[in-house]
């Protein structure tokens, strides 16, 4: 028996045709569109991923003779730890070659060659006025109590290099805390805990003591008809460690004592603005091991 | 025509054209398009009303495998109106020639590029969508590939002779 030929006309088979684009398009809702789609994902999962697969594997880098993918991949797995174990060694030997930079240049300056110094970066000011750092370098590090803590001049060598800026007043494993010298004096301590100090050129070795709002001052100095003018260096004598006088601030001020007119009372701010120091070095005494 | 190789012809350009046609992508997402190319081959070497039918059934798995902007729709529409002016054209040249042939491939595939993209932004936003990409490199690149795959493709679905039969209504190679 023949069969009877299905007789449907072009045109009317274009028509079922764009009908049925125009019904997915403007009638099927999106969720039955993508039940759909994942349908053909989900009937021909296998091909679809075999060739997924296939396609990667032709990306990736041929394996050696004897290394299975999945130790290839704990090997890349491997290298990129090694990586990020690099990039962090790298950043510490750029921080320690910018520290040799910085020693090298003050070990190069007469009078700094055998100061024994320890570099430590600041970690964070404190109090309301920032009359303390706290340092990062410790106990470990071979620092004590009363240590001088000098700036150094990263930035502007001309008027921050090298200036005492504190001493440490309290010392943890790996931290410290550094008392400025502008930070104002405890009342309850004896005058002689101050710095000793000498200005100018003048032969008298007062004690430098701080006063807050980033100023210190000397009190009773006896000049001995020598005069002292604003801007005169105030130095550091030499002590714990350092072997050259440094210089500390400039005389702001200078007039009579009030306690007793024979003596002068001078005001002396700092070199060093604090605020921008990112790292200090201090001065840590060689101690002789017994 | 052979229908049910026509069928498994499809499925495998389907599977093909969602997994191993990444191994030829160039850029970052330019791939020739398998579909595009046969809707190509089918248009020019079926009779009229075959050749409707392949452009449908074309554009429904386009649509299943590769929507543009996630719709279904689109590529049914411009595949099968493409897809049937080409059956049409046909009848008055040939596109036997690989340089023809490629050169068809590109022109309906910016032609179906831009129609779909059209229907598309009438049912979502335009969006993240690459233009560029989508109505010239990847039109242009299956052009270019497209010619390879006749061989292959007309010895699978036995189109390869020269001589065609008396009762299709597409033109005669002398």
């Amino acid at each position: 028996m023949r069969r009877k030929r299905a007789n449907i006309s072009r045109g009317m088979l274009f028509a079922w045709g764009m009908g049925i684009g125009l019904l997915f398009l403007f009638a099927v809702p999106q969720r039955t569109s993508d039940r759909i789609q994942l349908t053909y994902a989900r009937v021909f999962r296998w091909p679809l991923a075999a060739g997924h697969g296939l396609t990667l594997a032709a990306r990736d880098v041929a394996l050696p003779h004897g290394v299975t993918e999945e130790q290839y991949r704990e090997l890349l797995a491997n290298h990129h730890e090694i990586q990020n174990v690099i990039a962090n060694l790298q950043a510490k030997l750029r921080e320690t070659q910018s520290q040799n930079e910085m020693l090298a240049r003050l070990r190069a300056k007469p009078g700094w060659e055998t100061v024994p110094i320890q570099l430590a970066p600041v970690i964070v000011g404190v109090g309301q006025e920032q009359n303390e750092l706290i340092i990062g370098r410790g106990k470990d590090h071979g620092l004590a109590i009363g240590q001088f803590v000098m700036s150094l001049g990263e930035q502007d060598a001309l008027r921050q290099s090298e200036s005492v800026v504190g001493t440490i007043t309290s010392v943890d494993a790996r931290t410290a805390k550094v008392r400025l010298l502008t930070a104002p004096r405890d009342p309850k301590a004896p005058r002689e805990s101050g710095i000793v100090v000498s200005i100018g050129s003048l032969s008298v070795r007062p004690l430098l003591e701080g006063s807050g709002g980033n100023k210190a001052r000397i009190p009773l100095v006896k000049v001995d008809g020598n005069n002292i003018g604003k801007g005169d260096p105030v130095y550091v004598q030499k002590a714990q460690g350092l072997d050259v006088p440094v210089i500390a601030g400039r005389v702001t001020q200078c007039v009579r004592s009030r306690e007793d007119p024979m003596f002068w009372d001078i005001t002396v701010e700092p070199v060093c603005d604090v605020s921008g120091l990112r790292e200090v070095a201090v001065v840590v005494p060689f101690v002789p091991v017994h | 025509m052979r229908w049910i190789r026509f069928a498994v012809l499809v499925l495998a350009a389907s599977i093909l054209q969602a997994s191993l046609m990444d191994m030829l992508r160039v850029r970052r997402d330019v791939k020739p398009d398998l579909l595009l190319v046969l809707l190509v081959f089918f248009g020019s070497r079926c009779n009229s009303t075959h050749g409707v039918i392949t452009s449908f059934v074309l554009g429904f798995v386009a649509d299943l495998v590769s929507p543009i902007g996630g719709v279904m729709g689109p590529r049914i529409i411009s595949f099968g109106l493409f897809g049937t002016l080409l059956s049409d054209v046909q009848r008055v040249f040939s596109l036997r020639r690989p340089l023809y042939q490629g050169g068809a491939i590109f022109l309906l595939g910016v032609l179906t590029a831009v129609l779909s993209y059209l229907l598309a932004s009438l049912r979502t936003e335009g969006g993240q969508t690459h233009l560029v990409t989508l109505f010239l490199w990847q039109p242009l690149y299956s052009g270019i590939l497209g010619p390879l795959f006749s061989l292959p493709v007309g010895w699978w679905m036995h189109m390869n002779r020269r001589n065609r039969s008396p009762f299709a209504r597409g033109p005669r190679v002398r």
